[in-house]
């Protein structure tokens, strides 16, 4: 029986090998996998703002926008708006499009920022922007991308086309006329 | 001697047992790779687009983009644009502004799609949409979501700030004026 005893320690050695090889090669796999789980997670997120959008619920925004919020339109812009600011604007627009639907067209996650892509949908009921109702229909493209961390919203960076949607509203570019 | 022989398959046996519950999730940790080494490719593609372009090379276009290439800007337009005519608009862009310089201030890949968020600067230097040349410091953001496969360019998204652009050419927004 002695003799057999000597066999288990290379028998370990050789099980502990292939674990610890396997180790890090699990601890990568849970890698992916928890940032799959947050992605979804994210991109549910997002999903529900467009929905909320709809149902145009402002207090659900409070919740899902961090307090430290900022919102970037143009995207580039170095000038941020605050969650308070951009709850405002919503309602604006809410009033002046009564019937705007927001559709999402296309959703990615890549670690902690969701891109979408965006159709909205109204009707010009209400002044905007100075611009008394017109009762134009428009359709108005957007992409944004979110940045989420523990599940809210800290980050927005917009574009949208907004020459198109002036344009609808009866507006047209030309020549900026000199000074008098 | 002997006595041991009937150990090494026991061994080969449990070794093979846990190559085997390994498989599946070797196979998901592959499968992660993979796609992580496809994104790396993508995002490189999307920077050389970037990089040539500043360069003043509107060639790129032809090399990057599939021939069968769809071009939305706005993001939702229904008449995308082809690979000609998004040469055309690179060339014409490049000669308006020849000094134009993009930078990329995000670029992340999830799959076959590469986001990328940039700031645009450049000297109008010459003729654009009918603007000549005013000399003018221009600055531009936007978001691309290219759609990659088999390392070209099948379909782009774009949405910018195309009003902010227009209004730093000169351009005014105003009422449309009644056709006489």
């Amino acid at each position: 029986m002695k003799r057999y005893l000597c066999i288990v320690p290379v028998v370990l050695a050789l099980c502990f090998t292939i674990a610890c090889q396997d180790k890090a090669a699990m601890a990568e796999l849970e890698k992916f996998r928890a940032q799959a789980a947050v992605e979804e997670q994210n991109k549910g997120i997002v999903r529900k703002g467009a929905e909320e959008k709809n149902k145009k619920n402002a207090e659900y925004f409070m919740e899902v926008y961090s307090p430290d919020y900022a919102y970037f339109y143009p995207s580039g812009t170095s000038k941020s708006m605050s969650r308070e600011e951009i709850i405002a604007e919503m309602k604006m627009i809410w009033e002046a499009f009564p019937d705007c639907i927001w559709n999402i067209e296309e959703l990615v996650a890549v670690g902690d920022l969701v891109v979408s892509r965006t159709v909205v949908r109204g009707t010009h009921k209400g002044t905007f922007m100075d611009i008394p109702p017109t009762g134009n229909k428009f359709e108005l493209n957007l992409i944004n991308i979110s940045r989420l961390k523990n599940g809210k919203v800290v980050e927005e960076r917009e574009d949208y086309d907004s020459l198109g949607l002036m344009q609808i509203l009866g507006m047209e570019l030309r020549p900026k006329e000199p000074k008098k | 001697m002997n006595r041991h022989l009937y150990v090494v398959p026991l061994a080969i046996l449990f070794c093979f047992t846990i190559a085997c519950q390994d498989k599946a999730a070797m196979a998901e940790l592959e499968k992660h790779k993979a796609q992580a080494a496809v994104e790396a490719q993508n995002m490189a593609l999307v920077k050389r687009l970037i990089e040539e372009q500043n360069k003043g090379n509107a060639e790129i276009v032809k090399e990057l983009y599939a021939p069968d290439v769809k071009s939305y800007s706005p993001s939702g337009s229904t008449t995308p644009t082809s690979q000609s005519e998004d040469y055309e608009i690179a060339k014409t862009f490049l000669s308006a502004f020849p000094d134009l310089d993009q930078t990329t201030e995000e670029l992340f890949a999830s799959g076959d799609k590469v986001t990328a968020r940039f700031i645009a600067r450049g000297t109008h230097k010459g003729d654009f949409q009918g603007i000549p040349a005013t000399g003018n410091r221009i600055e531009i953001s936007g978001i691309l979501i290219f759609h990659i496969k088999d390392g070209k360019i099948i379909e782009v998204r774009e949405e910018a700030d195309f009003l902010g652009f227009m209004t730093q050419l000169g351009m005014e927004l105003k009422p449309k004026e009644p056709k006489k």
